[in-house]
């Protein structure tokens, strides 16, 4: 009997032991089920947040306090702006008893060439002490770049073209100045470049002009008995627009104008009006702005003002027997704009500062010129459309917060007490407002 | 004054009885013991194996966490099917900082780091930081595997596993395109004089 009850004891005791081991293999497998969970519920995470970027939200969804649900977990999504249109999404995911935090930089790039900076398709040359710096229009106008003594220099300016880029003496390019995949750099001994001088490793592609097509109105002129002349807002076409001397045009946007010769002669002047929304200038066979001319524009948003220039042949344009360039840039003043002309060689001149960007064929930046390139336009805008560019992504600690540190499903505890956790797609907010359904 | 003999029907075991029922027990026990004996046998075995796989399964997870933050441009020592092999160098994308104080956030890299299969204390799968300069470090992730895969003769040039590798090691990379298939393989004794192995593999895409 006793001997029987030993046996019993000794069976039981072995079974204990092994159904205990079983439970502790069964446990460790679902830790380990466990942690891959939450890492792709964080990467689900990421997901939303990127969608939220790519639809103009801020990127953050959920909060550690009130997380967004995916499949059986839970996670919550902070956005980081980190300057330059690049933006930190941290994802912390849960499942059970897991827990993992995901880290992905992305950058809102725009694929414009206005996003190139200054450039020559074919080539780009620098007279000597020409300057190109930058600053960003979204921060207010521009100020001098401040440069400090034996200090990093400020590199946020774009210079740069799909073959030879020459760098002529004196010159400063505060920022890049990238020669194409074949193209080679000159540059002289006492031109200064703060930025990279690595060649493209693909060149950078010059798409076409799509010319719109409106009704045209014929030719306008400005004359000294009517010298104050305005295009009004809309969509126009002209045969040719002339402003002479002494007199002003302005162009009051909205506007889509589509000409074939733009004109200024000497000491007229030429106004972008972008008070009430943007103008987009088209100049199908000849832009002349003359020595002597002025030319100005009322905003500060280079997106405002973009000339785009479809003319590409020398010819006779004013009959004095001298073959004229189909672009020809001597006027004074500022431009807050784009300029592109992907067949024409672009001369800007000391006389013309310009706040944007400019893509031409050929680009020669005369002696003593000053550009400035805005760089907001490395931003994607919205009418663009393009995909925010992934930086980098990585793994990263758990955040130090109390819901992290919870020994059992978050979800499930949350479900028990009666609170709605949001589907991810609905719980989108920006920074102090919390989406509401 | 004496007892009265005992009348009725008590009476002692004869030798015949108490022989029998020795021998019954001696069967009893001795089968209870065989399957004690078996049984806990069972349990050690599967305790091991059991052992081996968690370890396994630890170091390959380690492994591959800590490829799929690096940049596929970075992976080389990886060769293309059907060889592989037993060491690789990677960089990780470590966020946003300003290294150069100039105010302007920029992309940070971690210095080289390598997973490689070492000969010492019969096979260790090494974490290298900075491998060959003045400051490395090194972390021993896991023990126990073997010099060659499981079910592969070495140096005979034919894939003897059947896995579409050639002599690959304990620990063998196979770069895949953006990805990366990891083999890896246990061998530690299971304390009979016999040996576990277990085999592992996974697929890693470089998220970078």
């Amino acid at each position: 009997m006793l001997a029987a009850l030993l046996v019993v004891f000794a069976v039981s005791t072995l079974t204990m032991i092994h159904i205990q081991l079983d439970l502790s293999k069964a446990h460790e497998q679902r830790g380990a089920v466990d942690t891959k969970r939450a890492f792709y519920v964080a990467e689900a995470g990421l997901a939303e947040a990127y969608y939220g970027v790519v639809t103009g939200r801020s990127g953050n969804v959920g909060t550690e306090d009130e997380p967004a649900r995916f499949a059986n977990g839970i996670f919550w999504t902070t956005a980081k702006e980190e300057g330059l249109g690049r933006v930190t999404l941290t994802s912390t995911g849960m499942c059970g008893a897991g827990r993992a935090t995901l880290a992905l930089v992305i950058e809102r790039t725009s694929r414009s060439v206005a996003s190139l900076g200054f450039f020559g398709d074919h080539w780009l040359v620098m007279e000597a002490d020409a300057t190109v710096d930058s600053y960003d229009s979204s921060e207010g106008r521009y100020a001098l770049p401040i440069l400090p003594v034996g200090g990093p220099l400020p590199d946020g300016a774009r210079v740069g073209s799909n073959q030879d880029l020459t760098i002529g003496q004196g010159c400063k390019v505060l920022g890049d100045a990238r020669p194409g995949p074949a193209g080679i750099l000159v540059r002289d001994g006492s031109a200064v470049v703060a930025g990279s001088t690595s060649p493209y490793e693909l060149s950078n592609e010059m798409p076409p002009i799509e010319v719109p097509t409106f009704e045209n109105l014929g030719a306008i002129a400005t004359t000294l008995l009517r010298p104050i002349g305005t295009i009004a807002a809309g969509e126009k076409a002209y045969d040719t627009i002339r402003v002479t001397t002494g007199t002003t045009l302005t162009i009051k946007g909205p506007a889509r104008v589509v000409v074939s010769d733009l004109v200024v002669d000497a000491l007229g002047q030429l106004v972008f009006d972008t008070t009430n929304g943007p103008i987009e200038l088209y100049v199908t066979d000849w832009l002349a702005w003359l020595p002597g001319s002025l030319v100005s524009t009322s905003s500060q948003d280079p997106r405002s003002v973009s000339i785009l220039v479809t003319a590409s042949v020398v010819k006779d344009q004013d009959r004095n027997g001298t073959p004229d360039l189909p672009v020809i840039l001597g006027a004074s003043g500022s431009l807050h704009g784009t300029l592109y002309a992907p067949q024409a060689g672009v001369s800007l001149p000391s006389t013309l500062q310009v706040f944007g960007a400019v893509g031409a064929k050929y680009l020669l930046v005369k002696a003593g010129a000053k550009l400035h390139f805005d760089t907001s336009l490395l931003e994607a805008s919205e009418e663009e459309g393009a995909l925010p560019r992934l930086v980098g992504w990585r793994l990263v600690e758990l955040p130090n917060v109390p819901v992290v540190k919870l020994r059992y499903d978050a979800l499930r505890s949350l479900l028990q007490q009666g609170v709605d956790v949001k589907l991810g797609s609905t719980a989108h907010f920006d920074i102090g407002v919390l989406d509401t359904p | 004054m004496t007892r009265a003999p005992r009348q009725g029907f008590e009476r002692g075991f004869t030798l015949l009885e108490l022989a029998v029922a020795l021998v019954l027990l001696a069967l009893v026990i001795g089968n209870v013991y065989t399957v004690l004996g078996g049984t806990t046998r069972d349990v050690g075995a599967r305790s091991a194996e059991f052992e081996a796989e968690a370890q396994a399964r630890r170091a390959l997870d380690r492994i591959a966490m800590a490829l799929v933050g690096s940049y596929e441009r970075t992976l080389f020592e990886g060769a293309e099917s059907p060889d592989s092999r037993p060491l690789i160098n990677y960089e990780e994308f470590l966020g946003m900082g300003d290294p150069d104080g100039d105010g302007v956030p920029q992309e940070v890299f971690s210095p080289l780091m390598r997973i490689a299969l070492t000969a010492q204390s019969g096979g260790e799968v090494t974490w290298y930081e900075s491998p060959g300069e003045a400051g490395e470090r090194r972390v021993v992730w896991v023990k126990d595997v073997p010099q060659f895969a499981q079910g592969e003769i070495p140096g005979n040039g034919v894939d003897d596993n059947g896995n579409g590798l050639v002599d690959e090691s304990g620990l063998a990379f196979v770069k895949e395109g953006r990805s990366v298939r990891i083999l890896l393989s246990v061998r530690r004794s299971n304390g009979q004089g016999g040996w576990i192995e277990k085999q592992l593999q996974t697929v890693v895409t470089c998220r970078n």
